[in-house]
C-alpha cells in the first residue's frame, strides 16, 4: 500500500516524473555501452558471483583473516552486532579524540543505522561530502538513490538550496557554478575536520585492506587531513583475495555509471603514521539472512545501483516511495529479508520483469528473490483480506461454468461495464468474446 | 562484541579452494593508445615524451602561472617538498602536485600509484592539478593483470587514479573538478 | 504422428479467441495432428506470482494431468509457458509426468523455430509494426536476448516476424521495457502500471508503427486498455495471427 501511495503521488508531476524516468534510462543506457564494449562482461558476472557465493558460505574464515591481517598492518578492527553497537563505537572513537566536527564520504551501512542522527544527538557535527549527499543533507531528506544521492532534483531546487545554504548567486543553476560552490564550501569543512568517516566498498582479506571507490575524491581528501579515519562495513563487504579485485573494479563502475572505473581506487590497509584508522565489521541482521540458503544471494550485492536504473518502476516513483534505506529492486529484497511483514508491498511494487537480475553485476535473481519473498508473505502474514479475492478468483477459474457465465455477463453488459474505471483510471477493461474458443472449437473443429 | 562471539554463527571452517573458470580477457594491440583514449574519456590527459628531463619543461608550458608545485622529488620547478612539512593541510594551497605512478592500466586510463616514501596521501586529493609520471612500457591491459602485480602482504596504502575527480549529482550534468583535482596529466616515459 | 496438445490460456480463450484460432491453423497448415483438451483450466500464473503456493499447487496438478498424454504442448503465451517449464517443480513433486510436461512445452515461436525450424511463411501483412517483446518470454524462456547482455541480439520471434511478406518492423527507443501489466500489479498499482503502458504506446506510436506486435495476450490486452480510453490511433496483434495470415480478416 505504501508504496503505491508515494508512487502515486509522484505520478502527479508529470514532467518530473518523466525527466527522473528518462535521466536514469540514460544512466542504463550508459551502463550498456560500458558492459558491451568488453567481450568478457558476462564471463565477468559469472566470476563474481562465484567469488561472492564461496565468500558467503565461509564468511567466518575470511573475516577471521581480514582482522587478523589487518591488524598486524596497525588497523584496529571491531565488531558489532548491530547498529546500536555500530554507532556507539564510532561514538566511543569520536569522543576519545574530543571530535566536534567528522566528514563523512557515501556510505549506505552508516545511513542503515541511522548514525548521522545519532552523532548530532551528542554534539558531533556530521558533514556529508558527497555532493549529492550533501545535497540531500542540506534538504533534511533521506538520498533517493544510493549512487546518484539527489537524482531526484533538478538544478533549480539545487540552486535554490544553496542561495539559502552557502549564498550563492540568486538564480544561478549552473552545474558547474553550483558544484563549485560546494567545493568551495566543502573544503572549508575538510581543512576543519578532526575526523573521516567512509563506507567500504571491498574489505580484502588476504591484505587487510579495505577500499574506497569514488569519483569526487572526498574520501580520499577528508581522510588524509584528519587525525582518525572510520571506516564502516557491513561484514559482507569481504573478498577473499586482492586478484579478486581485478573482477569486481571491472564490473562496479560500468555498471553505476557506464565508467570504465571510478576515479579514485583507494586500498587503504594501514595508517599513515601518527594516525589511526579503525574498521567496523557490522552485522545488524546479516547472519540471520545468510542462514536463509534462499536468499543467502542477495547479500552478494555491491551496491553499484544498476538495479534502480534499469526498473521501469523504480523510474517512474523514485527512491522516495521504498519505504527502506536502499530503493529499488534490492533494496525491496533487502527490506523483506528483514522485516517481512511490514515491508510485503515492496515485493508487490514489481511486474518481474526481470530487467533488474540482467543487469546485475554480481547475477543476483533479484526477480525471483522477490516473488519468493511474496509467497513467504503469504503463508505467514497476509490478513484475510487480501486472501479473499484470491480465492474467489481461485474459484471462478476452476469451476469453467462459473468462468463461462461471467465472461458471457461480461460481454453483454459491456457498454455499461467500460464506462467504469474498473482497471484504474485511464485503462479501459478488455471485452470478452462473444464466443469462447471452447465454444468455437466445439463447433467447428472437435473432430466428432 | 568481541571477534569470536561475533563470528560465532558464521562458518569459520578453512574453505576449498576457490577455482574461477578461466575465460578470455580483452588485450590491446597498442596499450598506449588504448591508455591515452581511455584516460582522455575520463576527463583527462596523456603526453608522451621521450625522456625523463622534458617533463619540468612540459609542465611549464601547461600550466605557465602556476608558482606552488609540490613533489617529493627533485624538480627544478618544485616549490615544496610535502615529506619536509608537519602537517598536510598546509598543502591546501598547492596549485600542482608531481608524482609517480609505478604502471598504467589501458582499459580505464588508471595509474597504479604506490609511493611507499611519501609522507602525507593528501598530496593526491588537495591540490588543483594532478601530474603523475609513469613508465611507458609499463602498461597492463586489465585491471585483472593489475592486481598480479600487487603483493598482497606489502600493501600499506596505494591507489589508482583515472583523469581528475569530477561528480554528475546535479541532473547527470558531468563535472570536471569535484573535491580533488581539476585535472590530472599523465606522463608516459 | 506426433500430437500437439493446444493450450490456451484463459483470458485467450474468453477474450481473444481469434488467437486461440490463428494458433490452431497455423499448426494445422503445417500438417500437425492437433487436439484441444477441453477440460484444460489456467495454468495457475497469477495466483503463483501472488505468492498463492496451495491454489498454484491445485492447478499445476490438474494441468500436467490434462496434458500429460501429448507429444508436444503448444501455446500462443510466453508467460505461461514460462510458468509451466521454468516453474512448475517448484510446487509438484518430481515425476514421469512432470517431466515430460516440462519438457515438451513450447510457446508457438519457439515451436516453430526450435522444433518446425521454419524457414519461409506464406503470410502477408504490408503494415508497419513495432515489435514489442514481452519479459517472461525474452528472460525467462529466452525466446529473444534481452538488451540488458552482452551478447549478440537475435530473437526467434522477430526472426519469424521478418519472414512475412510486405511487413516492416520499425525501430523502438527501449527494445524491451515491461509494458506494466505484471498480472496482479496491474491491479496493486494501476497508476504506475497505466503511466508504463502509456509509455510504451508512445515509444510506438513516434516509430509511426500501425500495430503493435507481440507473442503476449496480457501485454497487449492492457496496452489495447489504454489504446481504447485515450481513443489512439495504434491497434494491437498477437504474432500469431499475422503468422497465421487471419490477421487481415479483423
Amino acid at each position: 500500500m505504501n508504496h503505491r501511495i508515494k508512487a502515486r503521488e509522484f505520478l502527479k508531476d508529470k514532467e518530473h516524473a518523466n525527466w527522473h524516468d528518462k535521466a536514469l534510462w540514460f544512466v542504463r543506457e550508459k551502463r550498456d555501452a560500458a558492459a558491451k564494449s568488453l567481450k568478457e562482461w558476462e564471463d565477468l558476472r559469472e566470476a563474481a558471483q562465484k567469488i561472492k557465493e564461496h565468500t558467503l558460505k565461509h564468511l567466518g574464515y575470511y573475516l577471521d583473516e581480514f582482522e587478523k591481517n589487518a591488524s598486524e598492518k596497525g588497523i584496529k578492527v571491531h565488531f558489532a552486532k548491530d547498529a546500536k553497537e555500530h554507532n556507539e563505537i564510532v561514538y566511543k572513537i569520536l569522543s576519545k579524540h574530543k571530535v566536534k566536527r567528522v566528514v563523512k564520504s557515501k556510505s549506505m551501512l552508516t545511513e542503515e543505522c541511522g548514525l548521522n542522527p545519532y552523532l548530532k544527538e551528542r554534539g558531533i557535527e556530521v558533514i556529508d561530502t558527497d555532493l549529492g549527499e550533501r545535497i540531500v543533507q542540506l534538504r533534511e531528506e533521506p538520498p533517493s538513490h544510493i549512487v546518484l544521492p539527489a537524482i531526484h532534483l533538478k538544478r533549480e531546487q539545487i540552486g535554490k538550496l544553496f542561495e539559502e545554504k552557502l549564498h550563492t548567486e540568486k538564480g544561478n543553476f549552473d552545474p558547474v557554478y553550483l558544484t563549485n560552490a560546494a567545493r568551495r564550501d566543502l573544503r572549508e569543512k575538510f581543512l576543519t575536520s578532526q575526523a573521516a568517516i567512509t563506507g567500504v566498498n571491498f574489505a580484502v582479506s588476504e591484505s587487510g585492506s579495505i577500499v574506497v571507490c569514488t569519483n569526487e575524491g572526498n574520501a580520499d581528501l577528508g581522510t588524509s587531513l584528519a587525525k582518525v579515519h572510520i571506516a564502516c562495513m557491513g561484514m559482507e563487504k569481504i573478498v577473499p583475495k586482492l586478484a579478486h579485485l581485478g573482477i569486481f573494479t571491472r564490473l562496479l563502475a560500468r555498471s553505476a555509471t557506464g565508467q570504465a572505473i571510478t576515479t579514485y581506487t583507494t586500498h587503504f590497509s594501514s595508517p599513515p603514521e601518527g594516525k589511526e584508522l579503525h574498521v567496523i565489521v557490522v552485522d545488524n541482521g546479516r547472519s540471520e539472512i545468510i542462514k536463509n540458503k534462499k536468499h543467502e544471494k542477495i547479500l552478494s550485492c555491491i551496491r553499484c545501483g544498476a538495479c534502480m536504473n534499469t526498473c521501469p518502476i523504480y523510474r517512474r516513483s523514485g527512491g522516495h516511495s521504498y519505504s527502506y534505506t536502499i530503493p529499488g529492486p534490492i533494496g525491496s529484497a533487502l527490506a523483506n529479508a528483514r522485516d517481512l511483514k511490514n515491508q510485503a508491498d515492496l515485493s508487490f511494487a514489481s511486474t518481474l520483469c526481470g530487467s533488474c537480475s540482467s543487469v546485475c553485476p554480481v547475477k543476483i535473481d533479484l526477480h525471483h528473490q522477490l516473488l519468493a519473498y511474496r509467497k513467504e508473505y503469504v503463508k505467514k502474514f497476509a490478513p484475510l483480506s487480501k486472501k479473499i479475492p484470491y480465492k474467489i478468483a481461485f474459484f471462478i477459474l476452476k469451476n469453467e461454468f462459473v468462468l463461462k457465465t461471467l465472461s458471457k455477463t461480461g460481454n453483454l453488459f459491456y457498454p455499461l461495464l467500460e464506462k467504469i474505471p474498473l482497471w484504474g483510471e485511464g485503462r479501459k477493461i478488455p471485452k470478452p468474446a462473444k464466443k469462447s474458443f471452447k465454444e468455437i472449437y466445439r463447433e467447428k473443429y472437435e473432430q466428432k | 562484541m568481541n571477534k569470536s562471539s561475533f563470528l560465532k554463527n558464521l562458518n569459520g571452517k578453512t574453505p576449498p579452494d576457490l577455482n574461477l573458470p578461466s575465460f578470455k580477457r580483452s588485450v590491446f594491440e597498442d596499450k598506449t593508445k588504448a591508455f591515452a583514449k581511455n584516460l582522455k574519456k575520463a576527463g583527462g590527459e596523456a603526453i608522451i615524451i621521450s625522456q625523463e628531463n622534458e617533463i619540468e619543461n612540459e609542465i611549464k608550458k601547461l600550466f605557465p602561472n602556476a608558482k606552488k608545485i609540490a613533489s617529493i622529488y627533485e624538480y627544478e620547478i618544485a616549490s615544496v617538498n610535502p615529506n619536509l612539512i608537519k602537517d598536510p593541510k598546509e598543502l591546501k594551497d598547492i596549485e600542482i602536485a608531481i608524482v609517480k605512478g609505478e604502471f598504467a592500466v589501458a582499459e580505464n586510463g588508471a595509474v597504479f600509484i604506490n609511493e611507499e616514501k611519501n609522507r602525507h596521501r593528501a598530496v593526491y586529493s588537495i591540490c588543483k592539478h594532478l601530474i603523475i609520471i609513469t613508465d611507458k612500457n609499463k602498461i597492463v591491459n586489465t585491471m585483472e593483470e593489475a592486481y598480479e602485480k600487487i603483493d598482497p602482504k606489502t600493501l600499506k596504502y596505494a591507489l589508482f587514479i583515472s583523469g581528475p575527480s569530477k561528480t554528475a549529482d546535479i541532473e547527470q550534468t558531468l563535472v570536471i573538478g569535484a573535491h580533488g583535482a581539476k585535472s590530472t596529466t599523465v606522463f608516459l616515459v | 504422428m506426433k500430437t500437439i496438445g493446444l493450450f490456451i490460456p484463459c483470458y485467450i480463450d474468453k477474450i481473444y479467441p481469434k488467437v486461440a484460432e490463428a494458433t490452431l491453423l497455423l499448426l494445422k497448415k503445417l500438417g500437425f495432428s492437433i487436439k484441444y483438451p477441453l477440460s484444460q483450466t489456467c495454468c495457475g500464473q497469477p495466483f503463483a506470482n501472488s505468492g498463492f503456493e496451495e491454489e498454484t499447487r491445485s492447478f499445476a496438478k490438474h494441468f500436467v494431468n490434462v496434458f500429460k498424454e501429448y507429444d508436444y504442448i503448444v501455446a500462443p503465451s510466453a508467460s505461461c509457458v514460462a510458468m509451466v517449464k521454468k516453474h512448475y517443480q517448484e510446487y509438484l513433486p518430481p515425476s514421469k509426468e512432470l517431466f515430460k510436461v516440462q519438457n515438451s512445452i513450447y510457446e508457438i515461436c519457439e515451436f516453430l523455430y526450435d522444433v518446425v525450424k521454419l524457414k519461409e511463411i506464406d503470410a502477408t501483412f504490408p503494415h508497419r509494426v513495432g515489435f514489442h517483446q514481452s519479459c517472461h518470454g525474452l528472460r525467462e524462456l529466452e525466446i529473444g536476448t534481452s538488451s540488458e547482455l552482452a551478447k549478440p541480439i537475435f530473437s526467434k520471434a522477430r526472426y519469424l516476424l521478418s519472414l512475412v511478406k510486405g511487413i516492416e518492423i520499425v525501430e523502438l527507443e527501449r527494445a524491451d521495457e515491461c509494458c506494466g501489466f505484471g498480472g496482479t500489479f496491474s491491479v496493486n498499482e494501476p497508476e504506475i502500471s497505466i503511466k508504463m503502458g502509456r509509455d510504451r504506446i508512445a515509444d510506438h506510436l513516434r516509430a509511426k508503427a500501425e500495430y503493435i506486435v507481440g507473442y503476449d495476450s496480457s501485454c497487449l490486452m492492457h496496452m489495447e486498455g489504454i489504446i481504447k480510453h485515450d481513443n489512439l490511433n495504434i491497434k494491437t496483434l498477437h504474432i500469431v495471427e499475422i503468422l497465421a495470415g487471419t490477421a487481415n480478416e479483423s
